[in-house]
């Protein structure tokens, strides 16, 4: 009688352990997979984001160039005709391939944290070449006042090839990306911490490797979930279409930027079901070899 | 079995429970910042999606034309008279037209055209006369009147592209505005230069006339790098024919 009351209040205690063992494992679980999100996004942003290649493909594939030198071709027009000479003679001027150096040069100088300098020598000297041509043509027409008309003329169109290099908003871009090392340092640090201090509490409140492992599978199953979600929304609905920017070409290379940094969250998220699958899989064969070993044990 | 299905089913519950709790913490967590952030996304985005390549429109319909090809008039020359057969035109174009049935143009529309066969002209003609409108045509300047009000129409546009011809015209040239609701004709009757800041040239000068007169204006002088913008290409044309709006 007294044994079968002890056998009873073991057992008891050993349910009671286990249910705190349980809900322990399932907070625990629930913490990895948020933590498991914070570190995606943190390495989104600084693997992918922050990369010069992103902003370099984002432009290539919104035909920013091309539309870039559009605009350029109109801002210049719109500077030459009230002056009275004919717009053929920018054309040898401004080039897109040329423009589209340029731009590529600028950028790369700003990731690599050198001083960008334009060359604004050549143009000027294909202007003002074009220029005295055309004049040589007319009447003679000379003067210190035509000299500086011209010379007023060539800088303002330079402003407008320096703005069409420039790409909008991109010195911003640099300084959130520098004050982000920091963040991602000590985020990362963090989350690394984070995870491999879980995966041991769980490993010691469950003692069974498989059942840890399921846990864990938890884990990167909802990281896959929640990473998954919103870019799949995002890409749906296109709601980024209503972004409304200034300039025009810049709100086309802002679309797909996200669209991209939409699709390499998805990609995280693609990662992390696999990896699920792989904890599932790993478990269930642990737990096939322990039910193997302990029938040969039997028997 | 049972056993089994739960355990397959548990894979699938505890992540979505997962993800329901992770977002409505996330959101517990911005949730003082989102009037901010929503606020800042309004001012971003549109309704819907913008049209993000407006092109300049046209309420202008032309009729068939039939043009021929022409020389300044030459006495050794046979003069061959200009033809302009719009015959919807003919038939919609009385003697008078109401206000009620014309189509006013929105600022940056395109609502008639202006043409002149002894000089080779013929340009769309805008409502309104910004540098965006001055690039692809000419433009009239918004206070003043349409064709057919009885008052002056003034019309500007650049002298290296769509008033490039005007160098060429002479007092008695035709010039030809063809709209939506009639066309009109206007014998030119002074070609002149005057300085910008003139008190003749000046918008007041001209919208205070009190007959209907086509009055062009342009840069002057043509096809070189002036010095200074001072000078402008007036052309002073009356009315000879066209609807009066009623």
């Amino acid at each position: 009688m007294e044994e079968n009351k002890k056998n009873i209040n073991i057992k008891i205690r050993k349910t009671t352990r286990r249910h705190i063992s349980d809900f322990l494992s399932v907070l625990l679980s629930f913490l990895l997979s948020m933590v498991l999100v914070g570190l995606s996004l943190l390495m989104v942003l600084q693997y992918y984001c922050f990369q010069e290649n992103a902003i370099l493909r984002a432009l290539s594939s919104s035909n920013y160039y091309k539309n870039s030198y559009t605009e350029l071709v109109n801002r210049v027009t719109t500077a030459t005709l009230p002056t009275g000479l004919p717009i053929e003679l920018l054309q040898e001027v401004f080039r897109q391939d040329e423009l589209e150096e340029d731009t590529v040069a600028y950028i790369e100088a700003l990731f690599h944290d050198k001083g960008y300098l334009q060359d604004d020598v050549k143009i000027k000297t294909k202007l003002k070449a074009s220029i005295d041509a055309f004049l040589d043509r007319q009447d003679g027409i000379e003067g210190i006042q035509l000299d500086k008309r011209i010379n007023e003329y060539i800088d303002l169109l330079l402003i407008e090839y320096k703005k069409a290099v420039r790409l909008p908003l991109l010195d911003y871009f640099m300084k959130i990306r520098k004050e982000y090392q920091i963040i991602h340092f000590l985020g990362m640090s963090f989350c690394v911490s984070m995870i491999v201090l879980i995966i041991i509490i769980l490993l010691k409140l469950n003692g069974w490797l498989h059942r840890s492992l399921r846990y864990i599978a938890y884990s990167t199953l909802a990281s896959a979930l929640m990473l998954g979600v919103v870019p799949i929304l995002l890409l749906m609905s296109k709601s980024y279409n209503r972004l409304h920017l200034s300039p025009e070409v810049f709100n086309g290379f802002i679309t797909r930027y996200i669209v991209d940094i939409a699709g390499a969250i998805l990609k995280m998220s693609a990662g992390y079901a696999i990896l699920s699958i792989v904890i599932i899989l790993t478990g269930k064969g642990i737990k096939a070899n322990l039910i193997k070993f302990y029938k040969l044990s039997k028997g | 079995m049972r056993y089994k299905l739960l355990r397959i089913m548990a894979y699938f519950v505890m992540p979505f429970l997962y993800m329901l709790l992770g977002y409505t913490l996330i959101y517990i967590a911005v949730l003082p910042a989102i009037t901010s952030i929503s606020s800042v996304m309004k001012v971003l985005t549109t309704a819907d999606e913008p049209e993000i390549r407006q092109n300049i429109k046209t309420i202008y319909s032309p009729g068939e034309k039939e043009t021929v090809s022409l020389q300044k008039s030459n006495p050794q020359e046979e003069v061959i008279e200009p033809r302009i057969i719009t015959p919807e035109k003919q038939e919609k174009t009385p003697e008078q037209v109401s206000i009620a049935e014309l189509q006013f143009p929105d600022l940056g529309m395109q609502y008639a055209v202006l043409s002149c066969d002894q000089i080779q002209l013929e340009v769309p003609v805008y409502w309104g006369d910004s540098k965006e409108i001055l690039e692809v045509g000419v433009g009239q300047y918004v206070g003043s009147f349409l064709p057919g009000f009885k008052r002056s129409i003034l019309i500007s546009g650049h002298n290296n592209s769509y008033f490039n011809p005007l160098q060429f015209i002479e007092t008695g040239d035709i010039l030809v505005c063809d709209t939506n609701y009639g066309q009109y004709e206007y014998a030119v009757t002074t070609v002149t230069v005057m300085k910008a800041k003139d008190a003749a040239a000046s918008l007041d000068g001209m919208l205070s006339i009190k007959k209907e007169k086509l009055i062009l204006y342009t840069c002057y002088p043509f096809d070189t790098l002036p010095v200074n913008k001072e000078n402008r290409l007036f052309v002073f044309a009356d009315k000879i024919s066209g609807p009066e709006v009623q």
